[in-house]
């Protein structure tokens, strides 16, 4: 358990820019050490997307349970959200010592942020995905994303419905 | 106020799907109508929770119970964020454990989760938008992906590397426009 509390507690700390940056990494790590199969890492992706709260604080919770019940997902949790706690504390400490410009900082962030965010879409799609049928639900979803101001929630829930029936 | 705190971000975490960035304008409008907080102080919030690591929602409770009531406010302001996601949680996941083998419950997650990729790259297009971009930047950034998906256990090191590297590299453009 100390292993995967651990795991948790490595990835929370590069989780900047939404929780979306370490979605790859965690499947990455569940499915190499043997917490999920592919299949049990998408169905944790939709549950954690569907159920209030931050998608990454949900799957740390979901593959807690899974694994040791309420005590690892308290755990997990926990671990999860210590990074910028800590990162918080020492911030202000450090910022004597560092100066850096925070626009330039910022910048570089975003980059390395992207460069995690790719990582997840490509993990998310690539080795796994041969369904056409969810490509094209994909592909529908990111159109209607970034094209409408449709809330995320509702095109995920009606692409839930529409697989129950082609894909069930 | 703590536990106005508490009850407040409670709320709003069992009210909102969607994740963090939904989460994020109903919590300013909570604030501001409770007195809690006014809007510069919440921007100010928002920008700082933005650069640390972790999600954004927790990010922002964390700051904004500190700002109100102090540690003691961040906790409980946290607490509430955490609570309702960790109980529709651990409810799904026994649901799910129940009918996992169910034909349409196995569609019906299919379904989803080829919308939740759609929306991922969404939000990547969106983030890749707002990006001033240039060619070391770009090269960078393709040279990282690579690497990450041939080895993922040295993301730290590559993580680190991008931002330092591209730092370097602004600074070294901010002087040369200078002079």
């Amino acid at each position: 358990m100390l292993k995967m509390i651990f795991i948790f507690f490595k990835i929370g700390f590069l989780a900047f820019g939404g929780g979306w940056s370490i979605v790859g990494l965690m499947q990455e790590e569940m499915i190499k050490n043997g917490y999920l199969s592919f299949a049990q890492f998408t169905e944790a992706v939709s549950i954690s997307q569907m159920t209030p709260g931050p998608v990454a604080v949900n799957m740390a919770t979901y593959v807690g349970y899974r694994q040791y019940g309420i005590i690892g997902a308290i755990l997990n949790t926990f671990f999860l959200v210590l990074p910028p706690v800590i990162i918080l504390v020492f911030a202000t400490f450090l910022g004597k010592f560092i100066k850096a410009d925070k626009e330039k900082l910022f910048s570089s962030l975003g980059i390395a942020t992207v460069i995690l965010v790719s990582l997840t879409f490509l993990q998310m799609l690539l080795p796994n995905v041969t369904e056409y049928r969810i490509i094209i639900i994909a592909f529908m979803t990111f159109l209607l994303y970034i094209k409408t101001k449709i809330d995320p929630i509702y095109i995920i829930l009606g692409a839930g419905f529409l697989g129950a029936f082609i894909l069930g | 106020m703590i536990f106005k705190l508490f009850w407040m971000f409670l709320k709003v975490s069992a009210l909102t799907l969607g994740g963090g960035y939904a989460m994020v304008p109903v919590m300013d409008k909570q604030l501001q109508s409770k007195g809690i907080m006014n809007e510069k102080d919440f921007y100010e919030i928002l920008t700082i929770a933005q650069s640390l690591p972790g999600p954004i929602a927790f990010n922002v409770a964390l700051l904004c119970g500190k700002k109100a009531a102090g540690i003691k406010g961040a906790f409980a302001s946290t607490l509430g964020v955490l609570i309702p996601p960790f109980f529709a949680i651990v409810l799904a996941a026994s649901i799910i454990k129940k009918y996992s083998d169910n034909i349409y419950v196995k569609g019906f997650l299919k379904g989803s989760y080829g919308a939740v990729i759609g929306m991922v790259g969404g939000v990547l297009y969106k983030m890749a938008s707002k990006q001033q971009w240039n060619l070391f930047k770009i090269i960078t950034c393709i040279a990282g992906v690579l690497i990450l998906l041939a080895n993922k256990d040295i993301v730290v090191v590559v993580f680190l590397f991008v931002i330092i590297l591209n730092y370097i590299y602004e600074s070294k453009k901010g002087s040369r426009t200078n002079a």
